[in-house]
C-alpha cells in the first residue's frame, strides 16, 4: 500500500506523463494507472478530476469534450506547450531523487533491483 | 429478478439532482463525472454485475459529496478565472446580500427567545469589553509627560485590616520614610515628598485659603513639569519659596510682576 502522501506527491508528473502518451480523459487515465501499478495506485474521482482541473487552470492541460464514433461524449485532456515544459522538470526532480536512492540501495549488501 | 425496474439513466439523473446546488461542481464537471459513472458502469456490467449492484459500487468507491465539493472547491476559483467569470461570479455574491439579511431577519423573528439571549450576551458582553477599555484608556492617560514616567513610582503604606472606601492601601507614609529611601536603598535615584493641603495665601490686602503641594526640594528632578518663568533647579531650595499657577498669579498681583 503506497501512503496517501506519496500517492499525492505523485499524481502530477503521472498525469502529465499518462498524457504525453496521448490525449485521454480522466476514467481511462485512472485505469491506466492502475494498471500500471498492479492496483497499488487507484486514484478516486475527487482525487483526479480536480487534479486535472488545477493543471488545466494553470495551462498545462487543455481539455475538449469529443465525441467518439457511435460512443458518448468525452472530456479530453491534452498537453499544452507549457505542459511538456512541466513534464520536463518533474522528470528531472524525480530523476534526481531516484538516483539518490539507488546510489545509497546499491553499495548496501544484499540489495537486489526488482 | 429483483433488479428488473432500476433505470440507470433515473438513478444518474437523481444523482445529478444532488449536486445541482453545489457551486463549487460546475455543470461541465457534473457532465464529466456522469461520464465516468457510466463507464464504470459498464466495465462491471460486463464483468457480470447487475446494472444496479454496478451503480452502487461505482457511487461507493467515489466517496462522500463532501470530498469531493472540497476537492474542487481548491480549484473552483481558478476555473472562474480561466473562464474570465470571477466578475460574475462577484456579482453573484453581491446581489445575494440583500437576501442574507432578509434571511436573517426573518429568523430573528421566528426565534424570538433565542436572539433576545444572543443579542443579550452580545451587548452585555460588548458593554464589559468597552468598560474595560475605557478604564483602561483613562489609567493610562494621565502623568505620561514626565520624562521619567516609566521610572516613577507612588510609595503606599498598607494598614492590615484597616479598610475606607475599599481599600487598605493608602499614600499616607511617614516623614523619614522619604530619607530612608534614598539613604538605605541603592535602586532609588531620587525621592520627594508631597503632601496636599489647603493654606493661606495673603498679599497686602488679600487673603484666600488655597489648596496647595507642599514638597521637598527635589521635586523638579523627578517630575518634568515646565515652568513657563524662573529656574525649576533653584525654585524650591529656599523653605519659604512657591510656585504660582498663572490664575493664582493674577489673582494675587494682577498686573504686576510677581518675580
Amino acid at each position: 500500500m503506497i501512503p496517501k502522501a506519496l500517492v499525492a506527491a505523485s499524481i502530477k508528473p503521472i498525469v502529465l506523463s499518462v498524457l504525453a502518451e496521448g490525449d485521454n480523459y480522466g476514467y481511462a487515465i485512472i485505469q491506466r494507472v492502475k494498471t500500471l501499478t498492479g492496483g497499488q495506485i487507484e486514484w478516486t474521482t475527487s482525487t483526479l478530476y480536480p487534479v486535472l482541473h488545477s493543471l488545466e487552470n494553470k495551462g498545462f492541460l487543455q481539455s475538449q469534450w469529443q465525441e467518439s464514433e457511435e460512443g458518448p461524449r468525452r472530456k479530453y485532456y491534452r498537453l499544452t506547450p507549457n505542459g511538456w515544459k512541466a513534464l520536463e522538470r518533474e522528470k528531472q526532480q524525480w530523476l534526481d531523487v531516484h538516483q539518490a536512492l539507488m546510489g545509497l540501495w546499491e553499495s548496501q549488501p544484499g540489495f537486489s533491483p526488482t | 429478478m429483483t433488479s428488473s425496474n432500476f433505470d440507470l439513466n433515473k438513478a444518474i439523473s437523481v444523482w445529478r439532482r444532488s449536486l445541482k446546488y453545489k457551486r463549487s461542481i460546475l455543470p461541465d464537471d457534473i457532465d464529466e463525472l456522469e461520464q465516468h459513472i457510466r463507464d464504470q458502469v459498464s466495465v462491471l456490467v460486463a464483468e457480470g454485475l447487475s446494472e444496479e449492484e454496478a451503480y452502487r459500487q461505482t457511487l461507493r468507491e467515489m466517496g462522500n459529496d463532501g470530498t469531493a465539493e472540497v476537492e474542487y472547491r481548491k480549484v473552483y476559483w481558478g476555473k472562474l478565472k480561466r473562464r474570465k467569470q470571477l466578475l460574475n461570479e462577484c456579482l453573484y455574491k453581491l446581489s445575494m446580500f440583500n437576501n442574507y439579511f432578509k434571511v436573517a431577519f426573518r429568523n430573528l423573528h421566528r426565534q424570538k427567545g433565542y436572539s433576545f439571549i444572543n443579542i443579550l450576551g452580545l451587548a452585555v458582553g460588548l458593554a464589559c469589553f468597552i468598560l474595560i477599555g475605557l478604564f483602561v484608556r483613562f489609567e493610562l492617560s494621565f502623568d505620561s509627560f514626565h520624562e521619567n514616567a516609566d521610572r516613577i513610582y507612588r510609595v503606599v503604606q498598607e494598614v492590615p485590616e484597616y479598610y475606607y472606601l475599599g481599600t487598605n492601601k493608602f499614600a499616607a507614609t511617614p516623614a523619614p520614610l522619604v530619607n530612608a529611601l534614598m539613604e538605605e536603598l541603592p535602586e532609588v535615584e531620587n525621592a520627594v515628598q508631597i503632601e496636599m493641603n489647603s493654606i493661606l495665601l495673603q498679599r497686602e490686602n488679600s487673603l484666600f485659603s488655597e489648596v496647595g503641594v507642599y514638597a521637598t526640594q527635589h521635586f523638579f528632578e523627578v517630575f518634568s513639569f515646565e515652568l513657563l518663568r524662573g529656574n525649576p533647579a533653584t525654585a524650591l531650595i529656599d523653605p519659604g519659596s512657591i510656585i504660582l499657577t498663572t490664575s493664582l498669579a493674577q489673582k494675587y498681583f494682577g498686573d504686576d510682576d510677581p518675580m
